[in-house]
Protein backbone atom coordinates (compact mmCIF):
# COMPACT_ATOMS: atom_id res chain seq x y z
CA UNK A 1 0.00 0.00 0.00
CA UNK A 2 1.35 3.16 -0.94
CA UNK A 3 1.83 6.22 1.45
CA UNK A 4 -1.34 7.99 -0.43
CA UNK A 5 -3.53 5.22 0.13
CA UNK A 6 -2.83 4.73 3.84
CA UNK A 7 -3.02 8.73 4.49
CA UNK A 8 -6.50 8.03 3.29
CA UNK A 9 -7.66 5.23 5.37
CA UNK A 10 -6.58 7.27 8.14
CA UNK A 11 -8.58 10.07 7.06
CA UNK A 12 -11.79 8.20 6.63
CA UNK A 13 -11.09 6.47 9.86
CA UNK A 14 -11.10 9.25 11.61
CA UNK A 15 -14.12 10.77 9.65
CA UNK A 16 -16.58 7.83 10.53
CA UNK A 17 -16.42 9.92 14.12
CA UNK A 18 -18.42 13.12 13.39
CA UNK A 19 -20.47 11.16 10.68
CA UNK A 20 -21.19 8.45 13.75
CA UNK A 21 -22.19 10.75 15.75
CA UNK A 22 -24.25 13.10 13.72
CA UNK A 23 -25.92 9.83 12.72
CA UNK A 24 -26.62 9.05 16.33
CA UNK A 25 -27.98 12.37 16.62
CA UNK A 26 -30.23 12.19 13.54
CA UNK A 27 -31.36 8.74 13.95
CA UNK A 28 -30.59 7.64 17.64
CA UNK A 29 -32.06 11.20 19.38
CA UNK A 30 -34.22 12.37 16.85
CA UNK A 31 -36.17 9.44 14.42
CA UNK A 32 -35.67 7.39 17.48
CA UNK A 33 -38.15 9.62 19.78
CA UNK A 34 -35.09 9.75 22.52
CA UNK A 35 -35.67 13.52 22.89
CA UNK A 36 -36.37 13.99 25.01
CA UNK A 37 -35.91 10.61 26.75
CA UNK A 38 -39.53 8.63 27.84
CA UNK A 39 -39.84 9.10 31.74
CA UNK A 40 -39.27 6.50 33.90
CA UNK A 41 -41.74 6.70 36.37
CA UNK A 42 -44.93 6.33 33.07
CA UNK A 43 -47.42 4.44 33.35
CA UNK A 44 -46.80 0.99 31.44
CA UNK A 45 -49.13 1.90 28.34
CA UNK A 46 -47.29 4.85 27.78
CA UNK A 47 -44.49 3.19 26.77
CA UNK A 48 -46.24 1.25 24.63
CA UNK A 49 -48.81 4.24 23.06
CA UNK A 50 -44.98 6.06 22.61
CA UNK A 51 -43.91 2.87 20.28
CA UNK A 52 -47.08 2.34 18.29
CA UNK A 53 -47.50 6.29 17.57
CA UNK A 54 -43.93 6.40 16.21
CA UNK A 55 -44.06 2.86 15.26
CA UNK A 56 -42.06 3.42 11.57
CA UNK A 57 -39.76 6.25 13.04
CA UNK A 58 -38.53 4.32 15.99
CA UNK A 59 -37.93 1.11 13.70
CA UNK A 60 -35.95 2.90 10.68
CA UNK A 61 -34.27 5.26 13.94
CA UNK A 62 -32.68 2.41 15.92
CA UNK A 63 -32.31 0.08 12.84
CA UNK A 64 -29.79 2.25 11.39
CA UNK A 65 -28.11 2.80 14.06
CA UNK A 66 -27.49 -0.40 14.80
CA UNK A 67 -25.36 0.12 11.50
CA UNK A 68 -23.51 3.63 11.50
CA UNK A 69 -23.07 2.63 15.34
CA UNK A 70 -20.19 0.36 13.97
CA UNK A 71 -17.99 3.67 12.44
CA UNK A 72 -17.32 3.68 15.63
CA UNK A 73 -15.01 0.97 15.12
CA UNK A 74 -12.12 2.09 12.04
CA UNK A 75 -12.26 5.72 14.67
CA UNK A 76 -11.06 3.58 17.75
CA UNK A 77 -9.24 1.50 15.50
CA UNK A 78 -7.09 5.01 14.57
CA UNK A 79 -7.04 6.02 17.50
CA UNK A 80 -5.39 2.89 18.72
CA UNK A 81 -2.85 2.54 16.07
CA UNK A 82 -1.93 6.68 17.09
CA UNK A 83 -1.17 6.08 20.73
CA UNK A 84 1.23 3.10 19.96
CA UNK A 85 2.99 5.23 18.22
CA UNK A 86 3.23 7.64 21.24
CA UNK A 87 3.39 4.85 23.84
CA UNK A 88 5.89 2.49 21.33
CA UNK A 89 7.63 -0.81 22.57
CA UNK A 90 6.14 -4.10 23.50
CA UNK A 91 3.50 -2.98 26.13
CA UNK A 92 1.80 -0.54 24.90
CA UNK A 93 -1.16 -1.18 27.41
CA UNK A 94 -3.07 2.23 27.45
CA UNK A 95 -3.53 1.47 23.45
CA UNK A 96 -4.94 -1.78 23.90
CA UNK A 97 -7.68 -0.67 27.17
CA UNK A 98 -8.54 2.21 24.58
CA UNK A 99 -8.85 -0.63 22.03
CA UNK A 100 -11.04 -3.16 23.98
CA UNK A 101 -12.60 0.50 25.46
CA UNK A 102 -13.73 1.52 21.86
CA UNK A 103 -14.89 -1.80 20.48
CA UNK A 104 -16.57 -2.74 23.66
CA UNK A 105 -18.55 0.62 23.44
CA UNK A 106 -19.78 -0.28 20.45
CA UNK A 107 -21.64 -3.53 21.76
CA UNK A 108 -23.32 -1.78 24.79
CA UNK A 109 -25.00 0.73 22.57
CA UNK A 110 -25.87 -2.02 20.40
CA UNK A 111 -27.46 -4.19 23.22
CA UNK A 112 -29.56 -0.90 24.31
CA UNK A 113 -30.81 -0.52 20.91
CA UNK A 114 -31.06 -4.33 20.28
CA UNK A 115 -33.81 -3.91 23.39
CA UNK A 116 -35.19 -1.09 21.47
CA UNK A 117 -35.73 -2.98 18.25
CA UNK A 118 -37.25 -6.11 20.20
CA UNK A 119 -39.66 -3.61 22.25
CA UNK A 120 -40.98 -2.19 18.35
CA UNK A 121 -40.82 -5.81 16.65
CA UNK A 122 -43.80 -6.82 18.45
CA UNK A 123 -45.89 -3.59 20.39
CA UNK A 124 -49.26 -4.90 20.45
CA UNK A 125 -47.73 -7.24 23.30
CA UNK A 126 -48.54 -6.87 26.93
CA UNK A 127 -47.57 -3.00 27.98
CA UNK A 128 -45.40 -4.40 31.34
CA UNK A 129 -43.16 -6.11 28.58
CA UNK A 130 -42.47 -3.48 26.18
CA UNK A 131 -42.20 -1.00 29.67
CA UNK A 132 -39.33 -3.62 30.70
CA UNK A 133 -37.36 -3.47 27.11
CA UNK A 134 -37.35 0.09 27.13
CA UNK A 135 -35.95 0.57 30.72
CA UNK A 136 -33.71 -2.60 29.58
CA UNK A 137 -32.26 -0.54 27.07
CA UNK A 138 -31.39 2.25 29.34
CA UNK A 139 -29.82 0.90 31.88
CA UNK A 140 -27.51 -1.01 29.28
CA UNK A 141 -26.44 2.23 28.30
CA UNK A 142 -26.49 3.77 31.48
CA UNK A 143 -24.70 1.41 33.93
CA UNK A 144 -22.54 -0.46 31.58
CA UNK A 145 -20.43 2.40 30.79
CA UNK A 146 -17.24 1.96 32.40
CA UNK A 147 -15.40 0.53 28.91
CA UNK A 148 -16.10 3.93 27.27
CA UNK A 149 -15.44 5.56 30.54
CA UNK A 150 -11.56 3.47 30.32
CA UNK A 151 -11.57 3.94 26.60
CA UNK A 152 -11.70 8.26 27.29
CA UNK A 153 -9.23 7.84 30.04
CA UNK A 154 -6.46 6.05 28.42
CA UNK A 155 -6.47 8.25 25.28
CA UNK A 156 -6.34 11.39 27.89
CA UNK A 157 -3.37 9.81 29.43
CA UNK A 158 -1.45 8.68 26.13
CA UNK A 159 -1.91 11.72 24.83
CA UNK A 160 -1.29 13.95 27.68
CA UNK A 161 2.58 11.86 28.03
CA UNK A 162 2.63 12.67 24.50
CA UNK A 163 6.38 14.34 24.27
CA UNK A 164 6.80 12.85 20.96
CA UNK A 165 6.19 15.52 18.38
CA UNK A 166 6.53 19.14 18.63
CA UNK A 167 2.87 19.87 18.82
CA UNK A 168 1.18 17.01 20.60
CA UNK A 169 -1.61 14.62 19.35
CA UNK A 170 -4.57 17.00 21.44
CA UNK A 171 -3.39 19.76 23.81
CA UNK A 172 -3.33 19.82 27.06
CA UNK A 173 -6.86 21.11 27.92
CA UNK A 174 -8.66 18.87 25.12
CA UNK A 175 -7.33 15.87 27.14
CA UNK A 176 -8.28 16.80 30.09
CA UNK A 177 -12.03 17.61 28.50
CA UNK A 178 -11.73 13.74 27.88
CA UNK A 179 -11.12 12.77 31.20
CA UNK A 180 -13.92 15.12 32.22
CA UNK A 181 -16.50 13.55 29.62
CA UNK A 182 -15.66 10.22 30.55
CA UNK A 183 -16.31 11.14 34.50
CA UNK A 184 -19.61 12.42 33.80
CA UNK A 185 -20.88 8.64 32.86
CA UNK A 186 -20.92 7.83 36.56
CA UNK A 187 -24.00 9.67 37.86
CA UNK A 188 -25.90 7.61 35.24
CA UNK A 189 -25.49 4.71 37.72
CA UNK A 190 -27.63 5.99 39.45
CA UNK A 191 -30.67 5.91 37.04
CA UNK A 192 -30.91 2.02 38.55
CA UNK A 193 -32.67 3.26 41.67
CA UNK A 194 -33.82 6.33 41.10
CA UNK A 195 -37.08 6.72 38.54
CA UNK A 196 -37.75 10.68 38.39
CA UNK A 197 -35.93 13.76 39.04
CA UNK A 198 -32.41 15.01 37.73
CA UNK A 199 -30.75 11.06 38.20
CA UNK A 200 -33.35 9.55 36.50
CA UNK A 201 -32.31 8.19 32.60
CA UNK A 202 -34.23 11.25 30.97
CA UNK A 203 -32.89 13.82 34.33
CA UNK A 204 -30.46 16.29 33.63
CA UNK A 205 -27.42 14.47 35.36
CA UNK A 206 -28.61 11.33 34.11
CA UNK A 207 -29.10 12.07 30.20
CA UNK A 208 -28.67 15.88 29.28
CA UNK A 209 -24.46 15.80 30.61
CA UNK A 210 -23.09 12.47 30.00
CA UNK A 211 -24.76 11.97 26.75
CA UNK A 212 -23.83 15.37 24.63
CA UNK A 213 -20.22 14.92 26.75
CA UNK A 214 -20.25 11.94 25.18
CA UNK A 215 -20.90 13.14 21.49
CA UNK A 216 -19.16 16.58 22.05
CA UNK A 217 -16.00 14.53 23.46
CA UNK A 218 -15.99 12.28 20.16
CA UNK A 219 -15.81 16.14 17.55
CA UNK A 220 -13.10 17.62 19.55
CA UNK A 221 -10.90 14.78 19.45
CA UNK A 222 -11.97 14.33 16.38
CA UNK A 223 -10.76 17.72 15.42
CA UNK A 224 -7.45 17.20 17.00
CA UNK A 225 -6.55 13.89 15.57
CA UNK A 226 -7.31 15.73 11.64
CA UNK A 227 -5.02 18.22 12.43
CA UNK A 228 -2.62 15.88 13.72
CA UNK A 229 -3.01 13.55 10.69
CA UNK A 230 -2.70 16.53 8.18
CA UNK A 231 0.72 17.34 10.13
CA UNK A 232 2.04 13.96 9.44
CA UNK A 233 1.12 14.09 5.85
CA UNK A 234 2.82 17.01 5.41
CA UNK A 235 5.64 15.40 6.88
CA UNK A 236 5.20 11.78 4.30
CA UNK A 237 5.45 14.08 1.61
CA UNK A 238 8.33 16.34 2.34
CA UNK A 239 10.09 12.96 2.70
CA UNK A 240 8.77 11.54 -0.37
CA UNK A 241 10.23 15.23 -2.58
CA UNK A 242 13.34 14.34 -0.77
CA UNK A 243 13.89 11.71 -1.25
CA UNK A 244 14.69 11.78 -5.14
CA UNK A 245 16.27 14.95 -4.80
CA UNK A 246 18.94 13.64 -2.65
CA UNK A 247 19.27 10.83 -4.97
CA UNK B 1 13.69 30.24 56.11
CA UNK B 2 12.02 32.63 57.69
CA UNK B 3 14.22 35.24 57.22
CA UNK B 4 13.47 34.29 53.33
CA UNK B 5 9.95 35.19 53.31
CA UNK B 6 10.34 38.14 55.06
CA UNK B 7 12.63 39.50 52.43
CA UNK B 8 11.06 38.29 49.64
CA UNK B 9 7.27 37.84 49.43
CA UNK B 10 6.34 36.63 45.85
CA UNK B 11 9.51 35.14 44.89
CA UNK B 12 7.86 34.44 41.33
CA UNK B 13 6.74 37.59 40.52
CA UNK B 14 9.76 39.22 39.50
CA UNK B 15 10.33 36.89 36.89
CA UNK B 16 7.34 36.00 35.78
CA UNK B 17 4.48 38.71 35.76
CA UNK B 18 1.38 36.43 35.89
CA UNK B 19 1.42 32.69 34.99
CA UNK B 20 -1.33 29.98 36.19
CA UNK B 21 -0.85 27.52 38.56
CA UNK B 22 -0.20 23.86 37.32
CA UNK B 23 -1.58 23.61 33.54
CA UNK B 24 -4.27 24.99 31.83
CA UNK B 25 -6.22 21.70 31.48
CA UNK B 26 -6.57 21.37 35.26
CA UNK B 27 -8.50 24.50 35.24
CA UNK B 28 -10.46 23.60 32.18
CA UNK B 29 -11.55 20.77 34.60
CA UNK B 30 -12.16 22.34 37.58
CA UNK B 31 -14.58 24.56 35.14
CA UNK B 32 -16.68 22.03 33.93
CA UNK B 33 -16.25 19.39 37.66
CA UNK B 34 -17.83 23.05 39.25
CA UNK B 35 -20.53 23.59 36.61
CA UNK B 36 -22.29 19.76 37.27
CA UNK B 37 -22.17 20.31 41.04
CA UNK B 38 -23.46 24.09 40.20
CA UNK B 39 -26.46 22.45 38.15
CA UNK B 40 -26.75 20.16 40.65
CA UNK B 41 -26.97 23.07 43.36
CA UNK B 42 -29.63 24.75 41.43
CA UNK B 43 -31.96 21.42 41.04
CA UNK B 44 -31.54 21.16 44.75
CA UNK B 45 -33.02 25.00 45.05
CA UNK B 46 -35.77 24.56 42.95
CA UNK B 47 -36.58 21.29 44.29
CA UNK B 48 -36.33 22.57 48.00
CA UNK B 49 -38.48 25.75 46.59
CA UNK B 50 -41.49 23.10 45.84
CA UNK B 51 -41.33 21.28 48.92
CA UNK B 52 -40.02 23.44 51.69
CA UNK B 53 -41.28 22.28 54.93
CA UNK B 54 -39.85 18.35 53.76
CA UNK B 55 -36.77 20.10 52.68
CA UNK B 56 -36.79 21.96 56.45
CA UNK B 57 -37.24 19.00 58.28
CA UNK B 58 -35.19 16.48 57.11
CA UNK B 59 -32.30 19.00 57.43
CA UNK B 60 -32.82 19.52 60.97
CA UNK B 61 -31.62 15.65 61.17
CA UNK B 62 -28.40 16.04 59.76
CA UNK B 63 -25.33 16.18 62.33
CA UNK B 64 -23.93 19.79 62.66
CA UNK B 65 -21.41 19.06 64.77
CA UNK B 66 -20.39 15.82 62.05
CA UNK B 67 -20.79 18.03 59.09
CA UNK B 68 -18.82 21.44 60.47
CA UNK B 69 -15.99 18.77 62.06
CA UNK B 70 -15.56 17.81 58.35
CA UNK B 71 -15.59 21.04 57.28
CA UNK B 72 -12.82 22.50 59.76
CA UNK B 73 -10.53 19.30 58.45
CA UNK B 74 -10.86 19.94 54.96
CA UNK B 75 -9.64 24.01 55.18
CA UNK B 76 -7.17 22.66 57.46
CA UNK B 77 -5.84 20.37 54.60
CA UNK B 78 -6.09 23.08 52.45
CA UNK B 79 -3.80 25.18 54.06
CA UNK B 80 -1.52 22.33 54.90
CA UNK B 81 -1.39 22.11 50.51
CA UNK B 82 -0.51 25.71 50.21
CA UNK B 83 2.22 25.20 53.10
CA UNK B 84 3.32 22.33 50.81
CA UNK B 85 3.56 24.45 47.72
CA UNK B 86 5.15 27.46 49.53
CA UNK B 87 8.27 24.76 50.73
CA UNK B 88 8.79 23.34 47.22
CA UNK B 89 8.68 27.35 45.91
CA UNK B 90 11.16 28.06 48.41
CA UNK B 91 13.39 25.24 47.89
CA UNK B 92 12.69 23.85 51.57
CA UNK B 93 11.71 20.33 50.17
CA UNK B 94 11.92 18.52 53.75
CA UNK B 95 9.11 20.24 54.54
CA UNK B 96 7.06 19.43 51.26
CA UNK B 97 6.26 15.48 52.20
CA UNK B 98 5.70 16.53 55.82
CA UNK B 99 2.95 18.93 54.76
CA UNK B 100 1.64 16.82 51.93
CA UNK B 101 1.14 13.40 54.13
CA UNK B 102 -0.87 15.57 57.26
CA UNK B 103 -3.15 16.61 54.18
CA UNK B 104 -3.34 13.38 52.78
CA UNK B 105 -4.58 11.94 56.55
CA UNK B 106 -7.10 14.76 56.53
CA UNK B 107 -8.42 14.07 53.42
CA UNK B 108 -8.91 9.98 55.16
CA UNK B 109 -10.15 11.48 58.57
CA UNK B 110 -13.07 13.42 56.72
CA UNK B 111 -13.66 9.97 54.60
CA UNK B 112 -13.71 7.62 57.81
CA UNK B 113 -15.93 11.04 59.11
CA UNK B 114 -18.17 10.84 56.23
CA UNK B 115 -18.33 6.95 57.17
CA UNK B 116 -20.00 7.18 60.44
CA UNK B 117 -22.32 10.53 59.42
CA UNK B 118 -23.94 7.64 56.58
CA UNK B 119 -24.15 4.73 59.06
CA UNK B 120 -25.75 7.02 61.35
CA UNK B 121 -28.22 8.07 59.08
CA UNK B 122 -28.34 4.44 57.52
CA UNK B 123 -29.19 3.07 61.15
CA UNK B 124 -31.75 5.45 62.01
CA UNK B 125 -33.63 3.93 58.64
CA UNK B 126 -32.78 6.95 56.12
CA UNK B 127 -31.93 6.24 52.83
CA UNK B 128 -31.42 7.49 49.20
CA UNK B 129 -35.32 6.87 48.72
CA UNK B 130 -36.64 8.62 51.96
CA UNK B 131 -37.52 11.86 49.99
CA UNK B 132 -36.01 14.34 47.90
CA UNK B 133 -33.62 15.82 50.46
CA UNK B 134 -31.99 13.27 51.67
CA UNK B 135 -32.04 11.89 47.51
CA UNK B 136 -30.17 14.88 47.25
CA UNK B 137 -27.99 14.65 50.40
CA UNK B 138 -26.69 11.12 49.47
CA UNK B 139 -25.88 11.75 46.04
CA UNK B 140 -24.48 15.35 46.39
CA UNK B 141 -22.11 14.24 49.21
CA UNK B 142 -21.57 11.11 47.99
CA UNK B 143 -20.13 12.61 44.78
CA UNK B 144 -17.91 14.57 46.84
CA UNK B 145 -16.86 12.03 48.86
CA UNK B 146 -15.83 10.17 45.47
CA UNK B 147 -13.81 13.50 44.68
CA UNK B 148 -11.73 13.54 48.07
CA UNK B 149 -11.00 9.62 48.19
CA UNK B 150 -9.31 10.67 44.14
CA UNK B 151 -8.42 13.60 46.04
CA UNK B 152 -6.51 11.89 48.86
CA UNK B 153 -4.75 9.68 46.70
CA UNK B 154 -3.67 12.26 44.60
CA UNK B 155 -2.58 14.21 47.80
CA UNK B 156 -0.02 10.83 48.80
CA UNK B 157 0.99 10.37 45.64
CA UNK B 158 2.32 13.74 45.95
CA UNK B 159 3.85 13.26 49.14
CA UNK B 160 5.74 10.19 48.40
CA UNK B 161 6.97 12.18 44.82
CA UNK B 162 8.03 14.81 47.00
CA UNK B 163 10.03 12.60 49.25
CA UNK B 164 11.64 10.79 46.45
CA UNK B 165 14.74 11.65 44.45
CA UNK B 166 12.85 13.40 41.63
CA UNK B 167 11.11 15.71 43.98
CA UNK B 168 12.70 18.75 42.28
CA UNK B 169 12.41 20.17 38.66
CA UNK B 170 8.98 21.01 38.31
CA UNK B 171 6.56 22.30 40.65
CA UNK B 172 3.60 21.63 37.65
CA UNK B 173 2.37 18.28 39.21
CA UNK B 174 2.05 19.43 42.51
CA UNK B 175 0.11 22.91 41.82
CA UNK B 176 -2.04 20.45 39.61
CA UNK B 177 -2.98 18.34 42.58
CA UNK B 178 -2.97 21.17 45.00
CA UNK B 179 -5.82 23.04 42.56
CA UNK B 180 -7.68 19.71 42.44
CA UNK B 181 -7.71 19.70 46.23
CA UNK B 182 -8.61 23.28 46.75
CA UNK B 183 -11.74 22.70 44.48
CA UNK B 184 -12.90 19.59 46.71
CA UNK B 185 -12.29 21.98 49.51
CA UNK B 186 -14.71 24.90 47.77
CA UNK B 187 -17.66 22.21 46.67
CA UNK B 188 -17.79 21.27 50.52
CA UNK B 189 -17.67 24.95 51.68
CA UNK B 190 -20.69 25.57 49.25
CA UNK B 191 -22.21 22.03 50.15
CA UNK B 192 -22.41 22.21 53.91
CA UNK B 193 -24.55 25.83 54.24
CA UNK B 194 -26.59 24.29 51.29
CA UNK B 195 -27.76 21.53 52.79
CA UNK B 196 -26.96 21.88 56.47
CA UNK B 197 -27.13 25.57 57.28
CA UNK B 198 -29.75 27.03 54.73
CA UNK B 199 -33.21 27.25 56.71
Amino acid sequence: MDEQTKILYQKISIYCGPIFVTTFVFFWAWLGHNLPPPHPDWPAQMFTDRYVNNLAEIRLGFLVCLVTICLYLPWTGYVTSRMMRIETGHYPVLSYLQLMGGALTVMVVSISMWCWVVAAQRPERAPEITQMLTDAGWLMNDTVYMCTTLQMFAMALCFLADKKGRTPVMPNWACYVTIFCGATFFPASLTAVLRSGPFAYDGLIGFWIPYPAWLIWMFIASYYLLGDLKRRAGEVEEKVVAVPASS
Amino acid sequence: MSADIEFVPTPMAPRVSRRLPGVEGVWVFVFADMAVFALMFGCFMWDRHLQPESFEVSRRALDLTMGGVNTLILLTSSMLVVLAIDALKYAENALAPVFLGLATLCGLAFIVNKAFEYREKFEAGIGLQTNDFFMYYFIMTGMHLGHVVVGTVILAALALKARSSRAGGSIVAYEGGATYWHMVDLLWVCLFPLLYLVR
